[in-house]
């Protein structure tokens, strides 16, 4: 204002600019606004959409393999009884830019459902065992991938190694020592250990020798073929062996003089000890003669002990106290003790509450002995060698799941046969053994974790056939624990990649030699199947598994089987834009050609009817 | 002055009202498309009509229902149910 009132010189013209720029600011507050909401909204209702989809999708696919297959005699697919489907999606979301949506909004949905008349048909060797296994599938942008989550295995020979090699990881050595030790004879007899001075619960009829002051043991041979049960936590020094000190069954002569040096054995057992063909056989530390419920020894065929985990049913710290008292081993079923600690169902032989030998090497998880009524569940162990004896009915449908092998995974088990003097012989599920392991755990698994791998990458097509990887808006990266330097941005994706670790390689994306072996590359640059005939790898289209056997549809694009070198071949300029499994670390490459002109990209199909192959 | 700032205000107000028309009708639509969408898939699945009897009806019947925005009017520019890629 002037000094007389008077508005000065472009005063009204402020005014004028102030009530333009507060309706400038307001309403492009407003409109920010709308779009924000417009953007959230269009995310959610994507997102709601394919979790709906996912559960109606899984229903439908479990009540199609049903509807073809009814009836008695029907060749039944189960691969879908329960079905699970899963939706990888990367979304246009709502953009003004200039040539139109390029931001994308990606989300994850998935369901499960049970629409079908089959879910108690069980498996058998006769039937299409590709079309019955468990199947999970996976929709990345619309391209489906069927992933196996078991196998069946056919007629498994059961056999015992000799050893176990140590250039394994600790888990694999674990479990080839569990599958080693776990086995007891087939003749069998109980009590031939016995001693006044320590009372053993079980009275043996076997009088061990006079007690050796010099070396605090107890001169008791434990035979080759023998199963030594004790009842309590055996910590170290149970087995001892001195030159010289093993005896006959009649403990009157040396049966092994070549057991020439002291020989102590330090590891932590507990449970029991199989010496079943064990190199060692000697005196047991004295110390521990009171826990020892019971010496079976052991001749002629071998049994292999097959476990399941049950529920503790006991409530003594020290149930493992009575034994069973049986005419043969394994016990027969009307011989089996009434209380849970030694058995619940028939077949059952003997059960332990603690942790199996070897779990981990040397030092296992122990229960303390005032703690082992607390505690849930238990391994029960049988003797792998008749249906009978491990519960198996084929009549009444019941296929019992046991652990069969030492890896702490019990397997369904559909068959079983055990010739004279021979090696137990199984068909069997294994839910370790498909392309996803659904019961990974990391205290028993001994691979990676298998599924869908956090994190993805975006890649932009520069020309020449060149892809360059689009860090942006992320500085550190939290997985590998490093910094990125250079931050390169461009403003379109061309490649979304994301991996899926696999537990095995099934052969039913990328097939190997057709002789089953490897194609490696030899010391000639060569590469090569072991039986010399040539071979292709680290390229498009070659490996691919296309027989009936197949993952179907096998969206896998390319198959190498190499993770090293520069660049990695999954990373090729020729293999960068495919899909590609490394069959070397069991990854799957899934790359989603988005916005890829130069070939064909990958859209969901949002017309039609939901389909599940 | 004041005639300017009459018309200045008014048409403010009026490209307010429509802004405010937008973003209300945004938020009805936020809402309304999520639930359509349930009650699209719930009658769906409770549907007893089944074409020969076959119970895939009930799962396959495409309910990939979206719900017209309707921020600048309730028309059928998108037909209420255009693509959603």
């Amino acid at each position: 204002m002037g000094q007389n009132g008077t508005p000065r010189k472009g005063q009204a013209t402020a005014k004028a600019g102030q009530a333009a720029t507060e309706l400038a600011v307001f309403g492009a507050i407003l409109i920010f606004l709308i779009g924000t909401i417009m953007r959230t909204a269009v995310g959610n209702s994507f997102t709601q959409d394919y979790n709906f989809k996912a559960m109606r999708m899984a229903m439908l696919a479990s009540w199609n393999d049903t509807k073809i297959n009814q009836g008695p005699n029907a060749s039944a697919v189960t691969a879908h009884n329960s079905a699970s489907i899963l939706f990888v999606e990367d979304r246009l979301s709502p953009d003004a830019s200039k040539y139109g949506d390029i931001d994308r909004n990606p989300f994850v949905a998935q369901g499960a459902g049970t629409f079908t008349y089959n879910l108690l048909y069980p498996l058998s060797d006769a039937q299409d065992i590709n079309a019955g296994l468990p199947v999970m599938d996976v929709f990345i942008n619309g391209v489906h991938f069927p992933f196996s989550m078991s196998s069946y295995v056919i007629k498994n020979e059961i056999s015992r190694q000799s050893s176990c090699p140590s250039n394994t990881s600790t888990c694999a050595y674990n479990q080839c020592m569990r599958n080693l030790t776990e086995w007891v004879g087939g003749n069998v007899s109980e009590g031939s250990f016995a001693s006044t001075q320590f009372a053993p619960v079980v009275p043996l009829t076997k009088a061990c020798a006079a007690l050796t002051p010099a070396t605090a043991q107890k001169n008791c041979q434990v035979d080759n073929n023998a199963l030594v049960i004790f009842s309590d936590l055996i910590t170290a020094d149970v087995l001892v062996g001195t030159a010289g000190s093993v005896y006959n069954s009649a403990n009157t002569a040396l049966v092994n003089p070549s057991l020439t040096t002291p020989f102590v054995d330090t590891a932590q057992w507990q449970g029991f000890v199989s010496m079943y063909n064990s190199s060692f056989s000697g005196q047991i530390n004295k110390s521990y003669l009171n826990a020892i419920l019971k010496v079976v020894q052991t001749t002629g065929t071998q049994y292999k002990l097959f476990y399941n985990i049950v529920p503790n049913g006991s409530t003594d710290p020290q149930f493992m106290q009575t034994a069973p008292t049986c005419s043969q081993h394994p016990c027969k079923n009307n011989e089996l003790s009434a209380d849970r600690s030694f058995g619940s169902y028939a077949g059952t032989d003997l059960m332990f509450d603690l942790q199996r030998i070897y779990n981990p090497y040397p030092n296992p998880s122990l229960v303390p002995d005032s703690m082992r009524s607390s505690i849930g569940w238990e391994w029960q162990a049988t003797a792998g060698t008749t249906a009978n004896m491990i519960g198996l009915n084929k009549d009444q449908q019941q296929y019992p799941s046991l652990d069969i092998d030492g890896r702490l995974r019990p397997v369904t088990i559909y068959d079983i046969s055990q010739a004279p003097n021979g090696d137990p012989i199984v068909s069997y599920e294994d839910p370790d053994g498909g392309d996803i392991d659904s019961g990974w755990d990391p205290s028993i698994s001994c691979g990676p974790k298998p599924g869908l791998l956090t994190g993805s990458e975006i890649f932009t097509f520069t020309g020449n056939g060149t892809y360059l990887q689009v860090n942006e808006g992320k500085m550190f990266n939290p997985e590998s624990g490093q910094v990125v330097r250079s931050v390169n941005k461009r403003d379109t994706v061309d490649l979304v990649q994301r991996m899926i670790q696999l537990t095995n390689n099934t052969t039913r994306f990328c097939t190997p030699c057709a002789d089953g072996s490897a194609c490696v590359q030899n010391s000639n640059g060569v590469y090569a199947c072991s039986n010399g005939n040539g071979c292709v790898i680290n390229g498009p289209g070659t490996n691919l598994c296309t027989g009936a056997n197949c993952a179907n549809p096998n969206s896998v694009e390319a198959c190498v089987s190499e993770s090293s070198g520069t660049p990695r071949p999954c990373f090729t300029t020729t293999n960068m834009p495919l899909t590609c499994y490394d069959t070397t670390s069991n990854i799957l490459y899934v790359r989603s050609r988005l916005q890829d002109r130069r070939g064909t990209f990958w859209m969901t199909n949002t017309s039609g009817q939901l389909k599940v192959q | 002055m004041t005639a300017q700032s009459t018309i200045e205000f008014t048409f403010a107000v009026v490209a307010i009202m429509f802004l405010i028309y937008g973003m209300v009708m945004m938020f009805r639509w936020a809402g309304m498309d999520l639930a359509n969408r349930r009650v699209m898939q719930d009658k769906s699945l409770t549907m007893t009509n089944l074409p020969n009897g076959d119970p895939a009806a009930q799962l396959n019947n495409d309910s990939d229902y979206i719900s017209p925005l309707g921020a600048v009017y309730n028309g059928n520019i998108t037909d209420g149910n255009g693509s959603n890629d």
